[in-house]
């Protein structure tokens, strides 16, 4: 099997600087720019940690929203990036622990994840990988919210241990730790069932 | 750990859901558009609405996938998945893998997994009866090892049955080769092989006629009442709790849904509700569950009166794969349901849904007066 690292798109700061400025300004054109530039790949990142379409849709939404709404108070445009990242990993952190609360409680019919991991592998993925995908999405369902967003920020997206921290807000260490809680639990579910 | 865990990612698609970016960009713009005093946001809207349609998407790529991974050992389609490993049933139990095979293992069965590679599946059916039926050019060899009997599979759907008296192999479908100490022969389907222990006899192949397998008598089991129907007398052999109790031991698609039935016929909506959740959780892949999708919308709104919900329910049901006319019917219910609980936009997409999959649907005039409607 190759593996194939993920790589985030990097889009040139200089742009999303002019456009944050031309956009705090009125610009009918530079939120579109903004949102078509940064929405794809929001909503993908909001798919895979809410693993629900229609709450990813309304997550994107709200958080382009939000941001708009904001854009005054973001003191370096060069940014705009990791800032509205940060407010889509939170908000998505929030929801996701909101939603392990009401299933604790026993709200089980409330919500139903329908695009796990499993159900996001590519055509070309062969059964049994999209089996273990599948035991990947049930040990994340069991870690803590952070280590599962850590594990998917990290292999999913791509992100180095320092994007990951500031977009969580914690300390590198921190982050590293919650990474390693998901890996750890993986790394056991292999060794069960190479038994 | 690292490696696998990126060779796993690596699998995962990066495209991106390009109708969703665009119904984003839509509510995006009437979001903006709506009458807020503290929102500078109106210009904005107008450009957006402009650009939407110049469709500037950013294009993802599959990755690509070179190198055929190794085969793994089979794993049962359960939640969490188990290995395929050694099972002893009291009570009849569907095995499904995750390559398509199925296994019926049928009730005081004993089939033990000698070996569950990506290459080799051996099986000793120690007692019992079990239907097996193998994905065809499958990478694997199978091999059930029956005691004095061992049959390699060539592809596809047979029977085994054995007791203290007699080995039987059944083939329904496909070919197999059944070797033991003085036979080695191959069955085509409709053919059947008896090997009788006591008294020895010199076993034969049978005609095509299979000889139809029986079970040892129990009386009425709660399955078997509800599969001939009588859900009530079912309800009452399963006994208080007894749904929720069973429903939490098996790992059947089939038992889920006739206890989803029961538990519909005595008017739980909620267990119900509890049952078909858990079918569409863990059964994905089973046929019946798109419907056991929409059985889900019905109940949520029009027994629990929880309209979103439900309407969220019809949404997954017409992308699970429903026959057209129930999907058409799961499209209008959704749009309704976000219409009555007052969720506009959401109503809104679910009505442009309705219209993009069913423009000459029977609601399309009222959906259509409904989203022109000022």
């Amino acid at each position: 099997m190759t593996a194939v690292r993920r790589l985030v798109p990097l889009l040139p700061r200089a742009m999303d600087d002019e456009l944050v400025r031309r956009a705090r300004d009125g610009d009918r054109t530079a939120a579109d720019q903004l949102f078509r530039q940064h929405g794809p790949r929001i909503l993908r990142l909001c798919t895979r940690l809410l693993e629900h379409r229609q709450e990813a849709e309304d997550l994107t939404h709200d958080a382009f929203i939000k941001a708009f709404e904001k854009l005054p108070t973001l003191r370096e445009p060069a940014k705009f990036e990791a800032w509205l990242n940060r407010m889509v990993v939170r908000e998505a952190r929030r929801r996701i622990r909101r939603r392990r609360l009401l299933a604790k409680l026993g709200f089980v019919g409330s919500w139903i994840p329908e695009l796990g991991l499993d159900e996001l592998a590519s055509p070309a993925a062969p059964p049994d990988v999209v089996a273990d995908l599948r035991r990947v999405r049930l040990v994340l369902s069991r870690v803590s919210t952070d280590a599962r967003i850590a594990w998917l920020m990290r292999y999913l997206e791509g992100y180095s241990t320092e994007a990951i921290a500031e977009q969580l807000g914690v300390s590198r260490a921190t982050a590293r730790r919650r990474t390693r809680e998901a890996e750890r639990a993986l790394a056991q579910t292999w060794a069960e069932g190479s038994q | 750990m690292t490696e696998r865990s990126e060779e796993l990612a690596s699998y995962v698609s990066t495209e991106v859901d390009q109708l969703g970016v665009e119904r984003i960009a839509r509510r995006i713009q009437r979001t903006m558009q709506a009458p807020r005093a503290s929102r500078p946001w109106g210009v904005v809207a107008v450009g957006l609405a402009a650009t939407v349609a110049l469709g500037l998407l950013l294009q993802d790529r599959l990755p690509p996938h070179a190198k055929e991974p190794a085969l793994k050992p089979l794993f049962v389609r359960t939640t969490p998945p188990a290995l395929f490993g050694s099972v002893r049933t009291e009570e009849l139990e569907d095995l499904h893998l995750n390559d398509g095979s199925t296994l019926v293992v049928s009730a005081d069965t004993e089939l033990q997994v000698n070996e569950n590679t990506g290459r080799h599946v051996d099986l000793g059916l120690r007692r019992g009866e079990a239907l097996f039926d193998i994905v065809p050019n499958g990478p694997r060899r199978w091999e059930i090892d029956a005691g004095p009997l061992r049959v390699r599979v060539l592809g596809t759907r047979f029977r085994v049955v054995r007791s203290v008296r007699r080995v039987e192999v059944h083939v329904e479908r496909g070919r197999v080769q059944v070797v033991g100490d003085d036979v080695s022969t191959v069955l085509e389907a409709g053919q059947s092989y008896v090997h009788e222990l006591q008294p020895p006899s010199t076993p034969e192949p049978s005609t095509p006629t299979p000889t139809p397998v029986t079970r040892e008598p129990q009386g009425p089991s709660w399955r078997e009442l509800a599969e001939r129907g009588d859900l009530d007398q079912a309800r009452r052999v399963l006994g208080p709790g007894g749904i929720v109790r069973r429903a939490r031991r098996t790992r059947s698609a089939n038992d889920l849904f006739l206890l989803a039935d029961i538990a519909r016929r005595a008017g739980t909506a909620e267990e119900a509700l509890a049952l078909l959740t858990q079918i569409v959780r863990e059964h994905p892949a089973d046929p019946r569950t798109p419907l056991a999708a929409f059985t889900r919308g019905r109940i949520l709104s029009d027994q629990l009166g929880r309209r979103v919900e439900g309407a969220e329910a019809f949404d997954r049901a017409a992308r699970a794969g429903l026959s057209p006319d129930l999907a058409a019917i799961a499209r209008r219910r959704a749009f309704e349901g976000y219409r009555r609980a007052g969720q506009s936009a959401r109503a809104r997409d679910a009505a442009e849904r309705y219209l993009d999959h069913h423009p000459e649907g029977e609601a399309a005039p009222a959906v259509r007066r409904w989203l022109e409607a000022p």
